[in-house]
């Protein structure tokens, strides 16, 4: 079983209290997306649920253990997150990076070992980086950089991953490339996928469930067609949008065409 | 980007690596010969021999085994103590001017000598031990006050410049009111090897060996803290005990390094830069080669030192910002256009 579970949780952020009263279960494989306008702590919550916040009050739990009494190794060993934009050093190669999604797996004495290679080695070819392994991070495209840290987290073999706006910056075809990759993930290793995401096509298209964060609080909870909704956009982002749905397959389609005034 | 299926089996890196790696020992062995045989007396390569093969007496067997060789050394240990620190803390800080100076060890080190050497200098034989004491307790002062909940490195870094500020001035203070005494003080505050002795090897060793074993054990977790603190803390290192631990670390191989050769810049900063040019960022290489290239540079500018305008001896600080100086500018244009 893997449950995490926010119970009751206040999150402060820089002193101030961002977050109020959140409960939020995730407990079967898919991918769960994250919206709200900015500010709305809606990356606060992701930071929280994955052990980087320390909330105020209440408890996150993974099944069943609060994470912050689990070893941070422990619950680096089922659960991945990658923040907004990581830092990589000028001249680390691709396989260098994903490498390091072992040490959690690893202690001082124990180096790694051809278990290890192979696993790294998995997760290269999972994420297509195969011909990449030993470029510097530096010089990838932005889609192929996220791509790399997707394989760094998949090293730490986690049940869950929980990833803010892996697709901010990068140009279409690589956010949809980067979102099929994390459908083909969750489907495959049977991933709990949580990403933090602004584009609303992408949330309902590739997700089948969507939270929407409001005012640090969970607004609408629930599959793409119950949350994409002209009202709730409306209360939500404070934008007028029509909504297609049933078509060719794609879902629910969302046309914003102005803001609420 | 050469193609083939073999093409991602292999880090092409790795012969580069291991070339840099020889030349520095090669680079680290010459400079003590060159060191042993040079100077006010110059020796043969048979006295070498002779000395290590058992004959214990004589002049040369005096000059080589007491004065030369403890000398060495002590340089030796501390450029790697000193480079160490220094690659250590460059990488925790995030900070590419972050040396040894940053976490206080200098002007800690620099208080309790001057101190020392001017008030009580009677007490001259326990300045290494006052600048050991000093550097760490004014490391532990910037710890101090940059904690809130944690002591990120920005943090670190601001206090780190307002010790070295505060302490430097009681520096400037004593010298201004004892201007009698600055003299003994300033070969001191610009670090030098002259007249050490075994002893100095023996305070300094422990340190060396300790230290270097710690951090070349422990690489991975800096390559890791390169990443930021949330990726780190994400992979499931306890970011804030780690670093306090290399901080710790840190200051203690630039305390005994301060101990023993005084406040001696360059190293600390330049070395690791050097060997990030060459062998780039990866702790595993990065470590061990800066206390390779750290004790070979030492060694070569002391003995230039000592050597070059004999028989007065210049600073060995001297020599190595003045031919180390446009070497680094050299690597880093070099790095830059090719980059950009």
């Amino acid at each position: 079983m893997n449950i995490l579970t926010a119970k009751t949780i206040d999150i402060a952020y820089n002193g101030k209290t961002v977050v109020h009263n959140l409960n939020i279960i995730f407990h079967k494989p898919e991918i769960v997306s994250i919206i709200g306008p900015n500010g709305s702590g809606k990356s606060t919550i992701l930071k929280a649920v994955g052990r980087l916040l320390r909330p105020e009050r209440g408890v996150v739990l993974l099944d069943g253990k609060n994470i912050h009494s689990l070893p941070a190794k422990e619950v680096a060993r089922r659960m991945a997150i990658l923040p907004q934009g990581p830092q990589v050093p000028d001249d680390i190669t691709v396989r260098d990076l994903v490498s390091y999604g072992r040490s959690p797996h690893q202690n001082f004495w124990n180096r790694g070992d051809s278990n290890d290679k192979d696993i790294i080695d998995q997760a290269i070819r999972d994420t297509h980086l195969e011909e990449l392994s030993f470029r510097s991070v530096h010089t990838l495209s932005g889609g192929e950089r996220q791509r790399a840290w997707i394989a760094m987290a998949l090293t730490q073999k986690p049940k869950i991953m929980l990833l803010d706006e892996p697709t901010t910056f990068l140009d279409i075809h690589h956010q949809i490339e980067i979102m099929e990759l994390l459908g083909r993930l969750c489907k495959v290793l049977g991933l709990i996928v949580i990403i933090v995401i602004h584009d609303l096509n992408h949330a309902a298209r590739y997700s089948s469930r969507i939270i929407a964060v409001k005012d640090g609080k969970v607004f609408k909870d629930g599959s793409p067609s119950d949350v994409i909704t002209e009202e709730i956009l409306s209360i939500v982002f404070n934008i007028k949008a029509k909504i297609i749905s049933g078509h060719n397959d794609c879902g629910i389609i969302c046309i914003p065409h102005g803001v609420c005034r | 980007m050469e193609k083939g299926v073999t093409s991602y089996k292999k880090d092409p890196r790795l012969i580069g690596r291991m070339l840099i790696g020889l030349a520095g020992i090669v680079l680290l062995v010459a400079g003590s010969v060159w060191s042993i045989l040079t100077g006010s007396v110059d020796m043969a390569v048979s006295d070498i021999m002779e000395c290590f093969s058992g004959k214990k007496e004589g002049a040369h067997y005096t000059i080589i085994w007491d004065i030369r060789l403890p000398r060495i050394i002590t340089g030796a240990l501390a450029g790697i103590n000193l480079a160490i620190a220094g690659s250590i803390l460059q990488c925790i800080m995030r900070n590419p001017l972050a040396d040894p100076g940053i976490i206080g060890v200098t002007a800690g080190a620099g208080l309790a000598a001057v101190t020392v050497m001017i008030l009580f200098p009677e007490h001259s034989s326990i300045v290494p031990l006052m600048a050991f004491v000093g550097a760490i307790g004014a490391s532990l002062l910037v710890y101090g006050i940059s904690w809130k909940g944690g002591a990120n490195p920005l943090r670190l870094i601001l206090a780190g410049v307002a010790v070295a500020a505060f302490f430097g001035s009681f520096i400037t203070l004593l010298m201004v009111f004892h201007s009698d005494k600055v003299q003994g003080t300033i070969n001191w505050l610009v670090g030098g090897f002259q007249g050490r002795s075994w002893g100095h090897v023996k305070m300094i060793l422990p340190y060396t060996i300790i230290g270097t074993a710690v951090a070349l054990g422990s690489f991975k977790y800096l390559n890791i803290l390169m990443l930021g603190d949330d990726v780190a803390k994400g992979l499931g290192l306890r970011v804030e005990s780690v670093r306090l631990c290399y901080i710790a670390l840190s200051a203690f191989l630039a305390a005994s390094a301060a101990s023993v050769a005084g406040l001696l810049g360059f190293v600390g900063l330049i070395i690791p830069h050097v060997v990030r040019l060459l062998v780039g960022s990866d702790h595993k290489f990065l470590l061990p080669f800066s206390a390779l290239l750290g004790a070979a540079i030492i060694i070569f500018a002391d003995t230039g030192a000592r050597t070059i305008f004999n028989p007065v001896e210049i600073p060995v600080g001297v020599i190595m910002a003045c031919l180390g100086a446009p070497f680094f500018l050299y690597l880093l244009r070099g790095n830059l256009s090719r980059r950009h």
